[in-house]
């Protein structure tokens, strides 16, 4: 630094300041006396700058505090041109309010701490508290005193280490610096006087670009504009999401009836699934038809269906108060179910399948034994099945044929009929009505079996006889379109059942056929299978019959047949021996 | 050999308990449970879940059927033991000399039931 000189001591800088009162200023009164006589020569000058370990504590402070103010106004030298100590402005030797003295993280301290560069010679005197604190009180000599009577030799610290400015606080003081701090000019040469802005040095702008990279990523996070960019939600399509458990394991049972390879031949998918995997009745989704419940509507109904539940356990009566409870223990419980679907269902998604994760759920709720509730399904069955039927719920969705929709619509009525008198459990006619209720439901399957397989008998006539073949008096569409697919014969004993379905396809014999139609139908209604019913592909396996076994099963009588034939059935075409007759009575 | 059998027979059993929960979920679209479908599916919507397979939906109402039925069983059976316990207790208690019958009625004021004559003085 070239104000200091070329002994780097600052004599002539001192003597400077001393010409305006600054040191004064800077030590106070006590200090002040001590440091003058330094000042009269050169070589006075040199010893009290000299390090020199016979020193005692309070010469070396005085001598620290001396620096550091030379460092202080000598350090413009080091950003500016090299310049003469004459050309420097008086103003810019003067201490003022708006300087820096203090540790700006730690208040409480009065450690005199002036440009990060001298922060190695940082002072033990203070001048002030703080910028917001009186200017001149950081000056007076009692504040002075005090606090270096404070700061004596034994209370310096060791190293320095803890006034040391983390990168935060350094750019915190930067920015204070640049923002806050007067520009003073320094040299005589600039014109321009006390400014608040920044000051052109040596010539050159001001480098606006902040010092340390790390503050100017704290610039770039504010964004140009509050209103946020919408271009993701233009796009307002629904997107098909699943959940984990929304595509649960399909059914692959080992009944005689149905067999994985019949599932896989013949098309039939289980009920409780849609031609698109992972939907339901059409409940949900997009295409669903979900029928939404208000919150006094679902009250209703819950208070019905406790009526219901505390009749099956044996409850004669009960009072209102009791029936609003139990309501809103279901509520609460299916709640909790849901609740506890929905927390496996999220937490566990990734980890656990569709099959875990409702292992989980069984157990969670306290029936991973659900031996118990196949007990419940069955005591119900056995029992009056109680079936809640209620107003403007319909029968959960299934296509019926034409020639059913009598018979539906009229159970239909009957409900609706009998919902003012729901309350009547002990209604022998209600009791009476549920039976016959399921004994249709029996007879409306047998009947869509018996329809599928009339369709692919006629289907496989066409194509071998390739004659007009008279309809049949039903009320039937038979989509003629539908692809055939031509199937492998599976060997007989993987079919207990099918060698007699492949013979009541053999045209030669109607009567028998019927019959084992008949004898199927049956078979399938009692194993209580929905699989058997209209399709959108139909695959009909081909048969080669002369190399078949011969079993056939006895003819079966079926209950209500001539009913669901609808009474004269026979259909007397021509006297083709393809024609289905019905059952001799 | 013992190895590798021991070592199948917790897949074998793992394998079965998975064939018997799929079995149970078939077998749960062939009834009819007391809780409606549609109510099911509102309160589990209401707490969050949603789920397009009805046998989910089956298996909480089926799951809620019988968690009701338990409850309301212990209550008709805390209902008509309960006559029989008091009746026990009071006739007990009376031999010692301790009436716990009922109150024949319950005032809410000490002058309740009095005169007005007697009730002002």
């Amino acid at each position: 630094m070239a104000l200091l000189g070329e002994d780097g001591r600052g004599y002539e800088l001192a003597r400077k300041l001393e010409s305006q009162g600054i040191w004064r200023s800077w030590l106070g009164d006590a200090l002040y006396s001590s440091f003058i006589p330094f000042l009269s020569s050169p070589a006075a000058w040199d010893s009290f700058m000299l390090p020199d370990d016979s020193k005692s504590r309070p010469q070396i402070s005085l001598e620290l505090r001396a620096r550091a103010l030379l460092f202080d106004k000598a350090s413009v030298s080091l950003f500016a041109q090299p310049t003469a100590l004459s050309k420097l402005n008086p103003n810019y030797l003067e201490l003022h309010g708006d300087d820096v003295y203090f540790t700006l993280e730690n208040g409480g301290q009065d450690v005199d701490q002036r440009h990060p560069g001298v922060a190695a010679s940082s002072t033990t005197s203070s001048k002030g508290r703080s910028k917001a604190s009186s200017i001149g009180s950081r000056f007076s000599e009692p504040d002075v005193d005090a606090v270096s009577q404070r700061l004596r030799l034994e209370e310096l610290p060791e190293t320095w280490d803890s006034e040391k400015r983390t990168p935060e606080q350094m750019s915190t003081y930067l920015s204070l610096i640049e923002n806050h701090k007067r520009r003073r000019v320094a040299f005589v040469d600039n014109i321009s006087s006390l400014r608040s802005n920044p000051v052109m040095v040596d010539g050159s702008p001001a480098d606006d670009a902040p010092l340390f990279p790390e503050t100017m990523s704290i610039f770039n996070c504010v964004p140009d504009s509050a209103v946020l960019i919408t271009r993701r939600l233009e796009n307002n399509q629904k997107v098909p999401f699943n959940g984990v458990l929304d595509n649960l394991p399909q059914t692959m049972t080992k009944s005689p009836v149905m067999s994985p390879i019949m599932i896989e031949r013949l098309g039939i998918r289980p009920e409780y699934l849609s031609m698109e995997q992972g939907q339901g009745w059409g409940k949900n989704g997009s295409q669903g038809s979900r029928k939404l419940l208000s919150q006094e509507q679902a009250s209703r109904i819950s208070q019905k269906v406790v009526v219901r539940l505390l009749h099956n356990v044996g409850f004669e009566s009960s009072s209102d108060t009791s029936l609003e409870v139990i309501a809103q223990l279901l509520s609460s419980h299916i709640n909790k179910l849901g609740r506890t679907l929905k927390l496996l269902a999220d937490s566990y998604r990734k980890q656990c399948s569709a099959t875990e994760l409702l292992k989980m759920f069984l157990q969670t709720a306290g029936y991973s034994n659900f031996r118990t509730l196949v007990e419940l399904m069955k005591d119900n069955s056995k029992s009056v099945a109680p079936q809640t039927q209620q107003q403007g719920l319909s029968i959960q969705g299934q296509n019926l044929p034409q020639q059913q929709q009598p018979s539906v619509q009229q159970s239909q009525q009957m409900l609706r009929q009998m919902n003012p008198q729901m309350q009547q459990m002990n209604n022998p006619q209600y009791l009476a009505f549920q039976q016959q209720q399921q004994q249709w439901e029996r007879m409306r399957r047998r009947q869509q079996h018996q329809q599928q397989l009339h369709q692919q008998q006629q289907l496989q006539q066409q194509q071998q006889q390739s004659t007009p073949r008279p309809g049949m008096n039903m009320n039937m569409s038979i989509d003629k379109d539908r692809p055939l697919v031509q199937v492998k014969m599976e060997a007989p004993s993987d079919f207990p059942l099918d060698t007699n379905t492949f013979t009541s396809m053999n045209p030669r014999q109607p009567q028998l056929r019927q019959q084992q139609l008949a004898a199927i139908s049956s078979f399938h209604a009692q194993a209580n299978n929905n699989a058997f019913r209209p399709m959108n592909s139909l695959q009909i396996p081909q048969i080669h019959s002369p190399t078949m076994s011969m079993a056939r099963a006895p003819p079966v009588k079926v209950e209500g047949f001539q009913e669901l034939m609808g009474g004269d059935s026979s259909a007397k075409h021509d006297s083709e021996e393809n024609k289905l007759l019905s059952p001799r009575k | 050999m013992n190895g590798q059998t021991s070592h199948q027979q917790p897949k074998d059993g793992r394998h079965d308990d998975d064939a018997a929960l799929t079995e149970f979920l078939a077998s749960l679209m062939d009834y009819t449970p007391t809780i409606p479908d549609e109510l099911v599916e509102h309160y589990l919507a209401k707490s969050g879940f949603q789920c397009p397979d009805a046998r989910l939906t089956r298996l909480v109402a089926v799951a809620t059927q019988k968690f009701i039925a338990d409850v309301a069983t212990d209550a008709l059976q805390q209902c008509k033991a309960r006559p029989a316990v008091i009746k026990d207790k009071r006739d007990k208690q009376q031999k010692y000399g301790v009436n716990v019958k009922h109150q024949e009625y319950f005032a809410d004021t000490p002058s309740a039931g009095l005169d007005p004559a007697s009730r002002d003085e």
